[in-house]
């Protein structure tokens, strides 16, 4: 069997040997990327029977857990490492022409950096190595949004540089609390012993970490950063951040609240919290004329329906919750990379000037279609049982509250299809004969394969099913993950 | 070299008796770091301090004829790499990455505690020429603000 620490390995080790190939060609770079991905979407795919089977504990250098660095490849954290091996496949194979101006090999070593800390962040069992894998994650993303050095680029790095690092700081602070009050770094441990530990600075830990990871996770009052940032990035790293990194936050917010404190009573809290989120994202994405920013402002709103869904806390409305993480990266993946070459195409981000284009791009545009339709929830597409199960769950705790929210998520919804469809109808009216043509090769197979995914789970949604249903009980049996770990010995 | 490039004679002179020292003193911390306080960290850093002080002292050029930004960025990619490919050694060799597969030879002496040396070597290597390469970066930048007001007057 293959050892999962490969995920985080081979990412790091392509990130490092692209500087020395660069003397040899800088296109060398863009495939190293390609490659590597590649071989970690394999891996994912060789883990995932044997992790339905059994979580794999991983321990690094062979220090026993609660000393050393472990990893624990569970089905919840599979399920998230798989996501961001996909679409980082599909984005490198996007890269490939997209990315011509500047230092292409740079880029690339930033997108594999981002790669490996995005990984170590969903797979690893410590929360500082954690700590480290989220810098990578989060200054591998300050630079690559700021890549193509324009203003707003430049303006919008600096903007996420520094909350960001408030985040951080705000993360390494809760970590030298836990470490005072639990001696342990360790999650497994931590949660072992976190019971036991009676102290007013337990809340303040927990607050910290929330704040800190939900800057990253996008949550409602921590959000100023996301639209300038994915607006402003280039169209591949908005199609990253949106399908994945926004999600690695929420699954740092969910493992903290979870596994490490066990905070159940919160989680009504969060609940609010994600709709709330969800409103604001909804009504803001309303009023915009830039299409990206429309599509940042989107991803808050679905980032908040995905901590609602986790929120509610039954093993369904978590596998909901997951269901949505899968279906938002697809479709917000798909999305920001089909707009990526409309814009090239008529160098504006302005939605009036997209008139038409539905007509010169077909198979772009059709691809856009199919992912918006998909985000707003309709079948036969994958946003449609996803967001099924979690109105489903929700309304079958029999609480008035979420009742009430569930009203909020449907309201939001309408929205949406509103913003959507005015997009749409835009995009799809005629005008007269523009020099415009279809998007290369390289662009339309990663988007067709999209595509093709959102259509075929959104028919067969049982394809994966049983796998979330094994996540989120995952995640619901703290014992079993303190088991697994500190068992392991 | 141009004689009125860096700062005064008297911190030149300071300069030159202090650098060899402290690039000693680097490589002891790097070197016994796995049997004293210290480790490839603090003598990384050692050694870049010793190229940061040549380059506040005698300019920029002058340092960038010995090493240059470029080959500063190679070294410190050696080093990221030495370390990767010793804990790959270790995943191959006994299944765990970063496993320590060498002899692990008697405590406290110079030759002990197995692969320690090298992976503290590798990250001198990573860290010092990084905290020098970020320095030069930052020069640069300094140089392009200071330049840029000049052209808005023409």
């Amino acid at each position: 069997m293959v050892n999962p620490v490969l995920l985080i390995v081979i990412p790091l080790g392509g990130a490092f040997a692209i500087p020395l190939f660069a003397f040899i060609s800088k296109h060398l770079s863009k495939y190293i990327s390609m490659i590597v991905a590649l071989a970690m979407l394999i891996i994912v795919g060789v883990l995932i029977p044997a992790v339905s089977k059994n979580p794999i504990v991983v321990k690094i250098g062979g220090f026993r857990p609660p000393f050393g660095i472990n990893l624990v490849v569970s089905p919840f954290s599979l399920f998230f490492a798989g996501i961001v091996s996909l679409v980082g496949f599909l984005v490198s194979i996007y890269a490939i022409k997209y990315i011509q101006k500047g230092d292409i090999d740079k880029y690339h070593l930033l997108f594999l950096l981002f790669l490996a800390g995005s990984v170590g962040v969903v797979l690893t069992g410590d929360i500082f190595n954690m700590f480290v894998f989220f810098e990578i994650l989060c200054i591998s993303s300050y630079a690559l949004v700021a890549y193509n050095r324009d203003k707003d680029g430049v303006e919008a790095g600096i903007k996420y540089l520094i909350q960001g690092s408030v985040g951080s700081a705000f993360i390494l602070i809760g970590i030298g609390l836990i470490y005072g009050l639990c001696g342990s770094l360790n999650m497994a441990d931590i949660a072992n012993q976190i019971h036991s530990v009676n102290s007013p600075l337990l809340f303040l830990a927990l607050f910290l970490f929330i704040t800190g990871f939900g800057i990253e996770g996008a949550i409602f009052p921590l959000n100023a950063w996301l639209p300038d940032a994915h607006s402003s990035a280039p169209s591949t790293i908005s199609a990253v951040l949106s399908g994945f990194a926004i999600e690695v936050g929420i699954y740092a917010v969910v493992r903290f609240v979870w596994t490490v404190f066990g905070a159940s009573n919160l989680l009504h809290f969060l609940a609010g919290l994600g709709i709330l989120t969800l409103l604001i994202g909804e009504l803001s994405a309303f009023k915009q004329n830039d299409i990206k920013r429309l599509l940042a402002y989107s991803s808050i709103g679905q980032i908040g329906l995905i901590l609602f869904a986790i929120s509610i806390g039954t093993a369904e409305s978590i596998s909901g919750g997951l269901f949505q993480v899968l279906s938002h990266a697809l479709s917000k993946a798909l999305l920001f990379l089909a707009a990526g070459y409309m814009i090239w195409k008529v160098s504006s981000r302005k939605i009036e000037e997209m008139k038409g284009i539905g007509v010169r791009m077909p198979i772009t545009s059709f691809c856009f279609l199919i992912g918006a339709f998909s985000l707003v929830g309709l079948p036969p597409f994958i946003g449609f049982p996803s967001k099924f199960i979690i109105i489903k769950s929700a309304l079958l705790t029999h609480q008035a509250y979420f009742y009430f929210l569930v009203g909020a998520v449907l309201l939001g919804t309408v929205i949406e299809i509103s913003y959507f469809f005015k997009l749409l109808q835009g995009i799809f009216s005629k005008t007269e004969e523009t020099g415009i043509d279809e998007a290369p090769l390289t662009a339309l197979v990663p988007m067709v394969i999209l595509t093709l995914l959102i259509v075929g789970i959104g028919v067969y949604p049982q394809a994966i099913n049983q796998f979330l249903h094994l996540a989120s009980h995952n995640l619901i049996d703290k014992m079993g993950y303190i088991e697994q770990v500190l068992g392991a010995l | 070299m141009e004689k009125h490039i860096g700062m005064t004679p008297i911190v030149k002179m300071i300069t030159r008796i202090i650098c060899g020292p402290m690039l000693v003193f680097g490589a002891y911390i790097v070197l016994y770091g796995h049997i004293t306080p210290g480790g490839g960290f603090p003598g990384g850093v050692m050694v870049a301090l010793a190229y940061i002080l040549i380059t506040l002292a005698y300019g920029r050029v002058v340092v960038e004829s010995k090493v240059s930004g470029i080959a500063a960025s190679v070294v410190d990619d050696i080093g990221a790499l030495i370390f990767w490919s010793v804990g790959m050694i270790g995943l191959f060799i006994g299944g765990n990455f970063l496993l320590n597969f060498l002899e692990k030879g008697e405590p406290f002496h110079l030759l002990s505690a197995g692969t320690l040396i090298i992976n503290n070597i590798a990250i001198t290597l990573k860290v010092g020429m990084c905290l020098y390469a970020i320095f030069l970066a930052l020069a640069i930048l300094q140089r392009v603000v200071i330049e840029k007001p000049k052209e808005e007057e023409e």
